[in-house]
């Protein structure tokens, strides 16, 4: 039985975590980019966040050993990789988000309805869901698709989106407990 | 959303300002009137109507924002605005004279001669029903109605008497007759073991599920409870409002528009509810049979359970 503030993660987490940061750098850049883009293409979208546009989000994949820390500011938002941190929780966020990284891109798709995948406990909320109602009405309200996410010149982007939404439509549910 | 509705084959779409005059005040969720204005012209582009939901209850001593939402709303060229405060349908009649007025369901009118009185007195030109009538009751209303009559087809039901719920006031401070909310969002939180997840409105807890039980918004209404000694939900059960069985008869009854309930739902579901409903009434039209269409939102049904509601009632 773990006692009850005792680390699960191991006396070699923090080295893994510097090695894991490091190598991410190019990845947050990229990621950056992106949500800056959007921010850009429809900053109304990103201003209905209000005060949430300082809060500091985390979308932790299922099963990855990474998870996106969002900090949505439309000007100075940024994406950052960090270690996931599983059921034992992690640095403070005002959020945290879990499901499976298909669902994630399945919502950005429009292929998944949020409330559905939560309700269906496909997805689950940490921290404020009041964050999480707004973070989630933003993005709706911004329309992005999964061209957005992408890098790279529209028309390789828009082509790859299709793709990867053809594969999305055949998922399988799955359960966050 | 709004646009996700119009693509989805919508004739109109209803909407709020960013603000307590409307009864979805959710964050992130509404417009600002810059936007709104840009939504309208969009849709209007496609031939598509947009209403404003200002159907909340002015506060006493407080009632400009819900004139300055009227007047945004004008100003920005909307089809109708949706209202249910007396008051506010006075200023809106009197300010705006050309401005469209539909009533809300929050008023709650459900007779023909309630509905005359709105009509005669404000100007009202369309009245949505209260999810409280049975088919026949609804055919009766429109037999009587001197204006267009709009009935909820699909979405969340409320068990309340509509616009007079106070459950949520108890619970949390906010009510979504004045303040546009319904358990609030900063009032929910999720409470998570290896056994069970506990949702809680204001520290009450809710509900408690296993770990393969699907969970709901916390609302009170909807929450399972300890009563008599056995566990249950006391006031309604979490399931949506599914009525495309009921498009024939309620097109024979004389209704002019049917409602979805949700616009505080994803593209996805705004999408899929639009399209099958756009299929469903264009089919209707063309003298075809409706079961093709019937069951393709079931996924999207609260609590995965579907019901007719009030149109098949079978209490009272």
């Amino acid at each position: 039985m773990r006692r009850r503030g005792h680390s699960t993660r191991g006396r070699d987490a923090p080295l893994r975590d510097a090695a894991l940061a490091l190598a991410a750098l190019p990845l947050n850049a990229g990621l950056t980019a992106v949500l800056r883009r959007a921010g850009r293409r429809d900053p109304a979208a990103f201003e209905r966040l209000g005060e949430f546009r300082s809060a500091a989000y985390v979308l932790e994949p299922l099963g990855s050993p990474l998870a996106f820390r969002l900090e949505p500011d439309p000007r100075r938002g940024r994406v950052t990789l960090e270690p996931a941190t599983g059921a034992a929780g992690g640095p403070a966020a005002t959020a945290r988000i879990r499901g499976r990284m298909t669902d994630f891109l399945a919502l950005v798709a429009g292929e998944l309805d949020a409330d559905a995948a939560f309700f269906g406990r496909g997805l689950a909320v940490e921290g404020s869901v009041e964050a999480a109602v707004a973070l989630h009405n933003a993005l709706e309200a911004a329309d992005l698709g999964l061209a957005d996410l992408l890098p790279g010149p529209e028309p390789a982007r828009r082509l790859a989106a299709r793709g990867l939404g053809r594969l999305l439509r055949h998922r399988r549910p799955a359960t966050v407990a | 959303m709004l646009r996700a509705a119009v693509e989805a084959g919508a004739d109109s779409v209803y909407c709020g300002l960013r603000d307590a005059t409307n009864a979805r005040n959710f964050p992130g969720l509404n417009f600002s009137p810059d936007e709104l204005a840009r939504e309208i012209e969009w849709a209007h582009g496609r031939g598509a109507r947009v209403l404003v939901a200002i159907n909340t209850f002015a506060t006493a001593g407080g009632i400009d924002p819900w004139r300055a939402a009227i007047d945004a709303a004008a100003a920005a060229g909307v089809y109708a605005v949706i209202v249910a405060d007396l008051g506010v349908l006075a200023y809106a009649r009197e300010r705006h004279p050309g401005l469209r007025l539909h009533l809300s369901v929050q008023a709650a009118a459900g007779t023909a001669e309630a509905i005359g009185f709105y009509a005669e007195a404000y100007g009202v030109r369309r009245v949505v029903l209260p999810r409280v009538l049975s088919a026949a009751e609804v055919a009766e209303v429109c037999r009587g109605s001197p204006v267009e009559i709009e009935a909820f087809v699909f979405g969340g039901l409320c068990v309340m008497a509509e616009g007079r719920c106070a459950l949520s006031s108890y619970a949390t401070g906010r009510s979504p007759n004045l303040a546009g909310v319904c358990s609030p969002a900063e009032a929910v939180a999720f409470d998570r073991t290896s056994q069970a997840l506990t949702p809680r409105l204001s520290g009450l807890a809710i509900d408690r599920l296993g770990p393969e039980e699907p969970a709901g918004y916390p609302t009170l209404c909807k929450g399972r409870f300890e009563a008599g000694g056995a566990t249950g939900y006391l006031f309604e059960e979490p399931v949506s409002l599914n009525a495309m069985s009921l498009l024939t008869s309620l097109r024979d009854a004389g209704v002019t528009a049917v409602k979805v309930e949700g616009r505080q739902r994803g593209r996805a579901y705004v999408a899929r509810v639009a399209a099958a409903f756009r299929g469903a009434i264009d089919a209707l039209e063309r003298g075809e049979d409706l079961a093709p269409w019937e069951g393709r939102l079931a996924d999207l049904a609260e609590g995965g359970r579907e019901t007719a509601g009030a149109y098949r009632k079978r209490w009272r």
